[in-house]
């Protein structure tokens, strides 16, 4: 058996030069705008000012961290920021799914274009815009919520601002709601590359509807479920910041349930000049989510090692 | 056929890359311009003080205002280089933090996100906290080497009340107002239904409360004034991290957060909400600006960073779009005897310390400040365009007014009043003035303005500040609004998180700045 050749880098870009010269932007890009301000953390261990810039500020260690343990908000703040990320993936996910099931059952044309593209339409929709329509729905004189119990049912007048046990499922639904659209026509994509011949065959073998789904899309879309989920992982210690900023804003009675990391860190910082401390919070979410996205990768890896990222 | 697609891929991998670099242009001008500062520096040297600066390289200075510009800004600014060009061989971009989050904008523009030459300063935008962050060159060397004719264009006095501690950070202006708050209200709405002029605390609920009996739909006030109304029967000359300072005694601090008083303001606006001046869930909505608010007829009332010139543009601007309405002012020396002027570095000019270029910026302002031409262009527009002058040297709206109004570009740190053009409608500003004048000569410390004097920076409890800023809102703001049932319980429980968070620390690194303060101008 004759040696294999050893094939460098060099070789590989001789050949591929092309594909490389693609994945050159990407590169370049990441490299810019990623990696570069990494060394940008060093500032979370300063005292930042102006004249010293990043690498010139004194040296104060740890104590950029300190405002995120005192008053022992950090636990609350990373469970909850942590938690409706979670539901946002998981929920966000099956809705996506079974809407996009849906509509690659629906047979008119029409329709179902009309349908695809009245669910898209809220992600175009900006979050200040958002908190217009919320406000319109919840508001205490006038919100159609409140105005539809007292006139039809005729109950009693709600408000929904002073009660922050609502506030989880009004943020999850206007979320999921908002995120609807964009994210089923991912699944969209994959189902109409399922071949035909799939279904063909199954309906000749007398399958129905439920279990054409069941046994052929469900399973096809797994991959490209699995991936969505994996990538969404990454960024589950982050918050969203314009969601809740926009929706839950000044109001403190709201904070019990709706507090989440990047609010918290907003709030606290606004007021003053605190680079050193905005910077200390940024990395404790990234290398959390870093030990989260290793933990997530590390256990598909055992399970189903041909989804793994790496 | 292949090799076209292999063609069309390389084109589009080429394409990809040069989108990619699109945004490095502004980069590579940042690196030209960073050489043309050293060559500079090193001509400075050479040139000694005896020959004029050297302006044989040109420059582009960035100058940053606040807020939105006006629309011809371009064509104005176009004006403007004409002449920098001739006279310092530099040209100027003026650029807007825009209003909305201007705060982070700024602070954006101040950290090197962007180039800047340039700034608007002001207290109430964090000047102190920034100066002390040695985000400003020190000037006082500057000025004597590149615009010594400053000195005398502002005035010795003014910059006087600049200097701290033998150094100066930013360019004080010359011109006198008077920024203390007060009450814009609908006077038609007062004299329809026969109620008191809200020139006191109890005349002030009469108002409101008649308004509220007979427009039961209207909203008497946005709620994010309320707060200043309630305390508006106290002159304070100082009131943050829960102590208050009367502006009369200077040396009896208070513990507001935690009192009786605190609670007897919420109790109070709590009793407004429940009368129904505002929605009891206003807070929900991020819509409503108490300004626009009170001109679009929403409410009845407006205070809160209102002042008599904001009132006189209101007036304006109401009396064209609904000439029915009538408003009128009443300010806060009616209800406690105390007012002050801006103090002079209220609008400021600063060199940020990352300016490439601040020998020729320091040119640049100081003809903008101080040559006739070049002062008009920036603060009016364009003669004859957007304003023309009257017979009595009076500024009078042109044709094309509405693209670049009266100190439409927001440079209010440009006011100089040698050159300054009124306009006839400032006469009762001017005479509002002599009035606030005369009131503030009386006081105990006459003309002293405290809230931008004492220049506090908090630096050894900065963790129990950043985390007091977050408890306030959580628990104090919901108040604000009247929206607590359980007052006591609620200012309770944040009295006893900011306890355990380090208040009483924050609150004596406070009172140690402030006696400081009081020491080192003789209060």
């Amino acid at each position: 058996m004759k040696k294999k050749r050893k094939r460098g880098f060099l070789w590989d870009l001789r050949k591929n030069w092309i594909l490389w010269l693609f994945l050159c932007p990407t590169l370049i890009f990441f490299l810019i705008n990623h990696y570069l301000p990494m060394a940008g953390v060093y500032m979370a261990f300063t005292d930042f000012n102006f004249k010293g810039g990043i690498f010139g500020s004194e040296f104060v260690g740890l104590k950029n961290f300190e405002f995120l343990v005192k008053g022992n908000v950090l636990g609350r703040l990373t469970i909850n920021t942590i938690l409706y990320n979670l539901v946002f993936i998981v929920l966000g996910n099956i809705v996506q799914l079974l809407v996009s099931i849906v509509i690659s059952q629906i047979s008119g044309k029409r329709f179902k274009k009309t349908v695809q593209t009245l669910i898209l339409m809220p992600y175009f929709v900006s979050y200040v815009v958002l908190n217009v329509v919320a406000y319109n729905l919840l508001s205490y004189d006038n919100g159609l919520i409140n105005n539809f119990a007292v006139n039809v049912f005729g109950g009693e007048r709600l408000n929904f601002y002073t009660h922050a046990e609502w506030w989880p499922f009004i943020l999850v639904a206007f979320y999921i709601w908002k995120g609807l659209g964009y994210g089923s026509v991912v699944y969209l994509a994959t189902i109409t590359g399922i071949s035909q011949e799939y279904y063909e065959a199954a309906k000749i073998d007398g399958a129905s509807t439920i279990q054409q789904i069941r046994y052929i899309t469900l399973p096809a879309l797994k991959p490209t479920c699995i991936m969505l989920v994996v990538y969404s992982v990454g960024g589950i210690v982050r918050g969203q910041f314009e969601l809740f900023y926009q929706l839950v804003g000044e109001n403190g009675l709201l904070y019990s349930t709706t507090d989440i990391l990047d609010t918290y860190i907003y709030r606290a910082t606004l007021n003053s000049v605190n680079y050193g401390m905005t910077t200390a919070a940024g990395l404790y979410q990234s290398v959390l989510g870093l030990v989260i996205v290793l933990l997530v990768n590390f256990m598909i890896r055992k399970t189903e090692p041909e989804y793994a990222l790496f | 056929m292949r090799k076209r697609r292999k063609w069309i891929a390389l084109g589009m991998a080429a394409a990809l890359m040069l989108g990619c670099f699109a945004g490095c242009g502004n980069q590579e001008n940042d690196g030209t311009q960073g050489n043309d500062k050293e060559t500079q520096e090193e001509g400075g040297e050479q040139g000694d003080e005896s020959t004029a600066p050297d302006t044989s390289e040109h420059v582009d200075l960035v100058c940053y205002f606040l807020g939105d510009p006006p629309d011809d800004i371009q064509k104005v600014q176009d004006k403007i280089n004409e002449i920098l060009e001739e006279k310092i061989n530099a040209s100027i971009t003026f650029q807007f933090t825009t209003w909305t989050d201007a705060g982070s904008k700024y602070s954006m523009v101040l950290s090197g996100g962007e180039n800047c030459d340039i700034i608007y300063t002001a207290p109430y935008i964090g000047y102190y906290d920034f100066m002390d962050k040695d985000a400003f060159l020190e000037l006082t060397d500057l000025i004597d080497q590149y615009a010594p004719e400053l000195w005398d264009a502002v005035g010795e006095r003014f910059f006087e009340e600049t200097y701290i501690e033998g150094e100066l950070y930013t360019i004080p202006n010359n011109y006198t107002e008077y920024t203390t708050y007060g009450i814009s209200y609908r006077e038609d709405l007062r004299k329809k239904y026969d109620l008191p002029v809200p020139d006191s605390m109890e005349n002030l609920e009469a108002y409101m409360a008649g308004v509220k009996e007979n427009e039961p739909d209207m909203q008497i006030l946005n709620p994010q004034c309320a707060e200043y109304l309630v305390k508006l029967d106290r002159a304070l000359a100082y009131d943050k991290y829960g102590l208050q300072i009367p502006y009369n005694d200077v040396h009896d601090i208070q513990n507001y957060w935690g009192s009786d008083q605190q609670i007897a303001d919420y109790k109070k606006l709590k009793e407004w909400v429940d009368a129904g001046y505002w929605p009891v869930d206003a807070i929900g909505s991020s819509s409503q600006d108490p300004l626009v608010d009170f001109e679009s007829g929403q409410t009845a009332l407006l205070l809160g960073g209102n002042n008599f010139s904001k009132y006189l543009n209101s007036k304006v601007k109401m009396a064209e779009q609904n000439p029915e309405w009538e408003i009128a002012y009443v300010d806060n020396t009616k209800f406690n005897g105390v007012t002050y002027p801006a103090a002079p570095y209220h609008n400021g000019i600063a060199i940020p310390t990352n300016s490439l270029n601040p020998e020729r910026a320091m040119m640049a302002i100081s003809l903008l400040y101080t040559d006739e031409e070049l002062n008009h262009l920036l603060m009016y527009g364009i003669e004859g365009e957007h304003y023309t002058i009257d017979e009595n040297g009076y500024y009078v709206e042109a044709e094309n007014n509405a693209a670049y109004g009266y100190e439409a570009s927001n440079a209010w740190n440009f006011r100089n009043t040698a050159l300054m053009l009124e306009r006839s409608s400032q006469q009762e500003l001017s005479d509002y003035y002599k009035e606030m004048d005369a009131v503030a000569s009386q006081t105990v410390t006459p003309y002293v303005n405290h809230e931008e004097g004492f220049n506090c920076v908090i630096t050894e409890n900065t963790v129990a500040e950043t985390t007091i800023n977050a408890l306030t809102q959580e628990y104090l703001t919901p108040l604000e609004y009247g929206m607590v049932e359980d007052i006591e319980g609620q200012v309770a429980a944040f009295m006893e998180k900011a306890e355990e968070v380090g208040l009483s620390d924050l609150q004596d690194e406070v009172i140690t700045q402030w006696n400081e303060y009081l020491e080192s101008k003789g209060y």
